[in-house]
């Protein structure tokens, strides 16, 4: 799966635009970044990467880079 | 385990839902930020139903056999015997069967019998009914759901699941050698049984004033109190995810019918958002796939089935025969599912009861 595809989609859960989703962003600053995003975070990695992360290991993330490296790592 | 069951055909579904209605916007009101309007929107949220304070699993069961008997859908004595599966049991002695029995004043050699389970009760119930009518000849079964996680007074303010809702439902079977087979499997994986679990009330950890404190055991800045069920969210999504798209497809193949061929798919009700993903997953339509029930009633745990049987498609099962397959998912955990020839039922009905 490419970046674009990966950014579109987080694009879309962070009700953010595409060129927003970048890897430096603090999720904390976000007002998106609840349970809503991690759970459809979640539901992502299961159908494009048959990986099932829980939501305690997501909700330690503190950057969009990390959510994007965990997808990377997950292909 | 997965089998078939032969000769056996439901022929009746009464839902029963309490009357007193909660709406999301309403409830969450005070403290509503982005978080819930988001969650309403890919969870589905809208209304609930829940008991009163004072009403009892047996009274919703107990309103629904007598809204039966009243309509001489049945008549006592057709009654073999009473399956009741439901969390929230009136007493731990006596059983609901037998309120139910003793209230609605059946014969004495009707056998009477009440199982513990969650969101697979539907499922479990079938499949303890199916075995009895072996032993029953021309006597029917009934199988009743019924849960009251959520009652409380209309003007009580203690915070509760905006998705929790309550119900109860009874479903006639019986004996009929013209039936079609109906295909039956059920899993279980108690390893992960921690993921939905109500602390307290047992005998493990009896409810005090202790276990009704409200504190953030998990550390994750949620306030929980131990007399409620806990549930780890990702962890049972995930599960469900992983289960039961393989369990439908099993089930469908021992039946011998594609997923296109099924015109049905009636599953347990969690929310809109686990209903979306497991309709992906299995390639299933989703105007095949009703997902409406908690939006409508609230999660009803072991009812959602015949809640949304009754509400969703009872006109096209009172005229026509449907393949129908069924699914029920959650606590124990446990997951099953059965294929069944639906149709052409005696009644099929949601009533709102006084409870």
């Amino acid at each position: 799966m490419s970046l674009e595809e990966k950014k579109e989609f987080l694009a879309e859960v962070f009700e953010l635009e595409e060129e927003e989703v970048v890897e430096t962003v603090i999720l904390n600053d976000l007002e998106t970044w609840d349970s809503v995003a991690i759970l459809s975070i979640i539901a992502f990695m299961g159908e494009k990467f048959n990986k099932y992360p829980l939501a305690k290991e997501i909700s330690k993330f503190k950057t969009m880079g990390e959510i994007i490296d965990m997808m990377n790592e997950s292909e | 385990m997965l089998t078939k069951f032969k000769g056996k055909k439901i022929t009746g579904i009464l839902g029963i839902l309490p009357e007193n209605e909660y709406d999301y916007d309403e409830e969450t009101k005070e403290f509503a930020d982005r978080q819930t309007k988001r969650l309403k929107r890919i969870m589905g949220y809208g209304k609930r139903r829940a008991v009163k304070p004072e009403t009892a699993t047996s009274d919703l069961c107990i309103y629904g056999l007598n809204y039966i008997l009243k309509n001489n859908w049945i008549n006592k004595e057709e009654i073999g015997g009473i399956v009741v599966v439901t969390l929230t049991p009136d007493y731990f002695v006596p059983h609901v069967s037998n309120i139910i029995q003793g209230e609605c004043d059946l014969p004495k050699d009707v056998v009477c019998m009440d199982i513990a389970q969650g969101c697979s009760a539907y499922l479990m119930g079938l499949m303890q009914a199916f075995m009895l009518l072996e032993h029953m000849e021309n006597k029917k079964v009934l199988v009743f759901t019924g849960d009251v996680l959520n009652r409380k007074a209309k003007t009580d303010k203690e915070m509760q699941a905006q998705f929790g809702g309550d119900a109860a439902s009874v479903t006639v079977v019986e004996n009929d050698e013209q039936a079609k087979d109906i295909y039956f499997n059920m899993y279980s994986d108690g390893k992960d049984r921690d993921c939905l679990i109500m602390p307290a009330g047992g005998y493990r950890l009896p409810r005090s004033a202790e276990t009704a404190e409200f504190k953030d055991y998990l550390g994750d800045g949620i306030l929980r109190c131990k007399n409620h069920i806990w549930m780890e969210g990702s962890k049972v999504f995930n599960f469900v995810q992983k289960e039961v798209p393989p369990m439908i497809e099993e089930i469908l193949q021992y039946a011998g019918v594609s997923a296109n061929d099924a015109d049905w798919f009636l599953f347990h009700q969690p929310n809109k958002f686990m209903m979306e993903k497991l309709a992906d997953k299995m390639q299933v339509p989703y105007e095949k796939m009703p997902m409406n029930i908690v939006g409508e009633f609230g999660n009803s745990s072991g009812s959602t089935i015949p809640i949304n049987i009754t509400y969703n498609v009872a006109n096209d099962l009172l005229e026509n025969e449907r393949v129908c397959c069924l699914s029920g998912f959650g606590s124990g955990l446990t997951w099953s599912s059965a294929l069944v020839h639906l149709g052409k039922l005696h009644f099929c009905e949601l009533v709102t009861s006084t409870c």
